[in-house]
């Protein structure tokens, strides 16, 4: 039936893509790259996909800074998708439970035991920090937070790792400290967004004004909604409101302003 | 701490309950809501169909041959293929071109149009989009233009749940899609208003919720801001605005349903986004009956509200949470 089938490729899919990485994801990417451009016939197909692999454990070493946990790395081997997640993984009466529920102990337990011991090889590749609007109630960002760091397991991408990292191709450019303001425009009016930027970072956005049918006074409550709850009774709210994507639009284009 | 970005197209809040008041916890707090916010870039860069560099659009234009893609594309392309095939098109990766047509082409970061080479294409399906998982390959038979919008979200927003899962207790609010863990700053299960389809401040229905997405397709998405033809659904089969599907008339709460009532609403709870966000686009274009039989088929919780404001949830919908005692659903 179809009732664990789609539930067991989802969780899958996650699992899959999480535990191959970035690095492997991206240099994935990149060889299509290549090959788009030379119109070549498709390389050959990952080692690290194939199915008997057998999955690498290495041993944590001691102090290893939290930070390098991204990524997993490519240790945690892909069988096919679907033999990941067995159709009795979401039985009734089971606590509903997050992603990591539908997983075998195997997978689990490698990507917990690999993640430690990934050697930091690509700091200079760190991808670039999200623009970040930190709520007003929040403290300021620290100095120096540790940026994610792009991390390369010790098989197979060692072999990748002798040619030099192409840029990261990330849309987060670094911002000009200062002020700066945009629009986004909503089926009830538009919204202008002041955006701060502090070290290269959003430090806050706030709803500079607004033009619409309703009193602005809910509007200007936006942004703290948008970093916190969403209304009195209630954490969040599912469903998208056109208030969220007018202020999406306007944070946009204040930022464009910003580089 | 809470922390807010503009990303696919939306606005992305992650927030982490607690977990400590020293600097170091501070700074591995930011430092996970920057790796998990560093998911979403990722999966943005790689599937979005409003950048003609990414994976994906370079995978458009390669009609006939099959191309080896990144695990980024092929995980969620293969689970949108199979999600089309189980609900029978209903829910469709191939409407990239018709969503084109109907002047949903404008890049929501920058602005700027982008039209692919697909977008001329018609009566494409996601039949014509074959996968090879053993190989990771991917081969498109016709010129068509991918779109994987709700899925590619939703997987953004399961690896960053995973790489929030060591804090336990937080939130992910991607534009009203929603993954909940743990619980709420009270020590309680989270709170989930379900937004009320004609009223964009009200909650017309609360539930509380650990360890799950839920996700929300609605008739009001986005609409009024790329065209004023509509909302971004669209039903594959027909190509035209969904949301009139399903031809029964007793809904499964024995209700009777007219045939052309439309779905205003849907919202489905999964352990996973990627599934919630994907069955919830399908049961909307399914219709209010259609719907809700394929939730059920697939297992997952959701309810529906119809243009009417007619409530149609799961059998399951409203029992308690697993987890914990205090959980309750309740009308508002």
């Amino acid at each position: 039936m179809g009732s664990n089938r789609l539930m067991a490729i989802g969780s899958a899919a996650v699992i899959g893509v999480y535990a191959a990485g970035f690095f492997k994801t991206k240099a994935a990417a990149d060889r299509f790259a290549a090959d788009s451009n030379v119109r070549r016939p498709p390389p050959p197909s990952e080692p690290v996909a194939s199915a008997d692999r057998t999955v690498e454990r290495v041993t944590p070493p001691a102090g290893d800074p939290r930070g390098t946990r991204i990524g997993a790395g490519a240790t945690a081997a892909l069988p096919p998708m679907p033999a990941l997640v067995r159709a009795d993984d979401h039985v009734p009466g089971k606590p509903v439970s997050s992603p990591a529920a539908a997983e075998p102990a195997t997978i689990q337990a490698t990507v917990a035991n690999a993640l430690p011991s990934i050697t930091v090889a690509a700091a200079d590749s760190v991808p670039v920090v999200a623009p970040v609007v930190t709520s007003p109630e929040v403290v300021t960002p620290p100095p120096t937070p540790p940026a994610p760091v792009q991390v390369a397991a010790p098989q197979p991408i060692a072999t990748k790792r002798a040619e030099p990292d192409p840029p990261v191709r990330v849309q987060a450019a670094p911002w000009k400290d200062g002020t700066y303001y945009g629009w986004g425009k909503s089926r009830h009016g538009d919204i202008q967004a002041v955006v701060v930027i502090h070290g290269g970072r959003i430090t806050n956005a706030l709803v500079a004004q607004c033009l619409t049918q309703y009193s602005c006074s809910w509007i200007a409550a936006l942004p703290p909604q948008v970093v916190g709850r969403q209304s009195a009774e209630v954490d969040y709210v599912s469903g998208a409101t056109q208030s969220v994507n007018a202020f999406y639009y306007a944070i946009v284009e204040a930022l464009s302003h910003a580089k | 701490m809470i922390r807010t970005v503009p990303m696919m197209g939306t606005v992305v809040s992650i927030q982490i309950v607690g977990h400590g008041s020293s600097d170091a916890a501070r700074i591995e707090r930011e430092s996970a809501i920057d790796r998990a916010l560093e998911w979403f870039s990722q999966v943005e860069a790689c599937c979005t169909r409003f950048d003609d560099q990414s994976e994906l659009r370079r995978l458009c234009v390669r009609v006939g041959e099959p191309v080896v893609v990144s695990d980024m594309l092929f995980a969620p392309l293969h689970f949108a293929l199979t999600v089309a095939a189980e609900s029978g098109g209903a829910f469709d990766p191939t409407v990239g071109g018709p969503m084109e047509a109907r002047g949903f082409d404008a890049n929501h970061r920058t602005g700027t149009l982008s039209r692919s080479a697909g977008a001329a294409a018609s009566g494409a399906s996601f039949r014509d989009v074959v996968v090879d998982p053993a190989e990771r390959s991917v081969t498109i038979l016709r010129p068509l233009t991918l779109d994987l919008g709700a899925v590619a979200k939703g997987l953004a927003m399961d690896l960053a749940a995973r790489e929030l899962q060591p804090f336990g207790n937080f939130a992910i609010d991607a534009g009203g899609d929603l993954y909940l863990g743990g619980t709420n700053a009270a020590a309680e299960a989270w709170t989930a208003g379900i937004r009320h389809p004609r009223e964009e401040r009200a909650v017309i229905e609360t539930i509380r919720l650990s360890n799950v997405a839920v996700c929300t397709s609605g008739d009001y998405e986005r609409a009024g801001v790329a065209t004023d033809s509509g909302h971004h659904i669209l039903d594959p089969r027909a190509n035209v605005v969904s949301g009139a599907g399903g031809s029964s008339v007793i809904g499964a709460s024995g209700q009777a349903v007219p045939s052309a009532t439309a779905v205003a609403s849907a919202t489905v709870i999964a352990p996973s986004a990627m599934v919630a966000d994907a069955l919830a686009t399908a049961a909307f274009v399914l219709g209010p009956v259609a719907g809700l039989t394929f939730l059920e088929q697939n297992g997952v919780r959701g309810v529906m509200f119809t243009s009417t404001l007619q409530r149609l949830a799961t059998k399951d919908f409203n029992m308690k949470h697993p987890e914990l005692d205090d959980a309750a659903v309740r009308r508002t």
